[in-house]
């Protein structure tokens, strides 16, 4: 029998999506060995493939049948998702000839693993609700998590790396204004180009937090007037933002590297 | 003033959100105008990780599995061991020191400032405890323990910053490492993923 959950939140009820629970009340009956065994399959598409939001379920459970081999199975499993939805990856950067991992990326991954093993103590020593949210949509629930390592590595490295502008204008607007519309809407003609998104996003990662912000505001449609109330400052500085954002990832985007 | 918990709730809330368009992301901030920073990281956040590809198929090794795990399973236990302020690193003494301090690939004098509890705890990576508590054959949440007692009071400690401790006696690990003499290659590996500041994370 499966614990139901339920989490509230701003009046609203958020359960398990159907076919997790489906999933689950069918793992329930197999031994335990089987699901650890079963949760280490990583492609989702192979039928033994256990979703992370089951394994969470079990890892769990693991206080209340002894920390046994198989659980301890599932605690690997369930670290190795967390550590494949951060991912450090290998660059072949220009003029380097060995490929190297970003440190950056490298910071991450330390910080959601920190984090989220924090996130399962407190929820081993009295339930924390929190983790629930993970047993509802695991990856879009680490995003939390996400959000708050990259503020920390991003201010660490905004600090090593004070960012250049000279400022010199309509010519970089109008150039990141398509870049922008690019992006924007990936299904228009030219714009089937995921590896460009992927690397515009990352320059955008990249950015100090303030500057970060705007680019997320404007990549959702927004006008200057609007950002400038939800981050309670004046047009002025949204548009100073806009402009050192821009230049960074035109910066950016010109370094050739390959992924 | 929202309380912590409900924060948390909001935001967790907003990522599983099945959708986040521009309409999901407006009504959150005007509900909660006081979050717009955090909801706005958590929406490129969401946005970032939809364009990335997943990772390689096989991860490095996570160096840091046992320890975890130990971690893991000490948490909740009703009847907490005593602190091993003293015992922890003890049986570490002469040739079993040397071993140790090789096994982390560290200068003696580093050792001997974590040892010594020298070291500002917070500002130690968690890169680097995972593989002090293997290394020293104990877990995570023992060392940190441990770490985490006052200086010990040694007339043999053979660390000498650069500069005068912090009035609290300790020092950073950033400050350690910078003012050891080492090879730059496990320099740079040592402060991976070091805060400068020596704040904790999180």
């Amino acid at each position: 029998m499966i614990a139901p959950l339920q989490k509230q939140s701003d009046g609203k009820t958020y359960f398990r999506p159907p076919e997790i629970e489906a999933t689950l009340e069918s793992l329930a009956g197999l031994p335990i060995e089987e699901v650890a065994r079963r949760a280490e399959v990583i492609d989702p598409d192979d039928p033994e493939y256990v979703p992370s939001e089951c394994v969470v379920y079990f890892v769990r459970q693991s206080k209340a049948n002894g920390d046994t081999k198989p659980y301890q199975d599932l605690f690997k499993a369930l670290r190795n998702r967390v550590r494949r939805a951060v991912p450090v990856r290998l660059r072949r950067i220009a003029g380097v000839s060995k490929a190297v991992e970003s440190d950056a990326e490298l910071q991450m991954q330390d910080k959601v693993l920190f984090d989220f093993q924090r996130l399962l103590c407190l929820d081993r020593k009295a339930r924390d609700g929190r983790l629930n949210f993970y047993e509802i949509r695991f990856n879009l629930a680490l995003a939390r998590l996400r959000a708050t390592a990259r503020r920390s590595v991003v201010q660490k490295e905004s600090r090593r790396k004070p960012m250049q502008y000279d400022g010199d204008g309509s010519e970089l607007a109008v150039e990141m204004e398509e870049a922008l519309d690019r992006v924007r809407n990936p299904n228009g003609p030219k714009n089937d180009d995921s590896d460009y998104r992927l690397r515009f996003y990352e320059a955008i990662s990249n950015l100090p937090d303030d500057r970060r912000r705007v680019m997320e505001l404007l990549l959702n449609g927004l006008q200057i007037e609007a950002i400038a109330k939800i981050l309670s400052c004046v047009e002025k500085t949204v548009r100073n933002r806009r402009d050192r954002a821009f230049a960074a990832i035109r910066e950016a985007l010109s370094e050739e590297y390959e992924a | 003033m929202i309380d912590p918990k409900d924060r948390e709730a909001i935001l967790y809330a907003f990522a599983v959100e099945s959708s986040h368009d521009q309409q999901t992301l407006d009504h959150y901030l005007a509900q909660h105008p006081d979050l717009a920073e955090e909801l706005i990281d958590l929406a490129f956040e969401l946005r970032i990780a939809a364009a990335q590809p997943p990772g390689e198929s096989a991860p490095s090794a996570d160096a840091g599995m046992q320890s975890a795990w130990e971690e893991f399973i000490g948490c909740g236990v009703t009847e907490t061991k005593p602190a091993k302020a003293g015992s922890l690193l003890s049986k570490f003494r002469g040739p079993a020191f040397v071993e140790l301090a090789n096994r982390l690939k560290v200068p003696r004098s580093i050792l001997t400032a974590l040892r010594d509890r020298l070291v500002e705890p917070l500002s130690i990576p968690e890169r680097f405890l995972c593989r002090f508590a293997e290394a020293a054959e104990t877990s995570l949440q023992e060392l940190r323990e441990y770490l985490s007692h006052p200086p010990l009071v040694v007339g043999t400690a053979q660390f000498k910053a650069d500069k005068k401790p912090s009035p609290q006696g300790r020092v950073s690990f950033r400050h350690l490492v910078e003012n050891t003499e080492m090879p730059e290659e496990e320099r740079e590996e040592l402060l991976q993923g070091c805060d400068d500041d020596g704040r904790k994370r999180g």
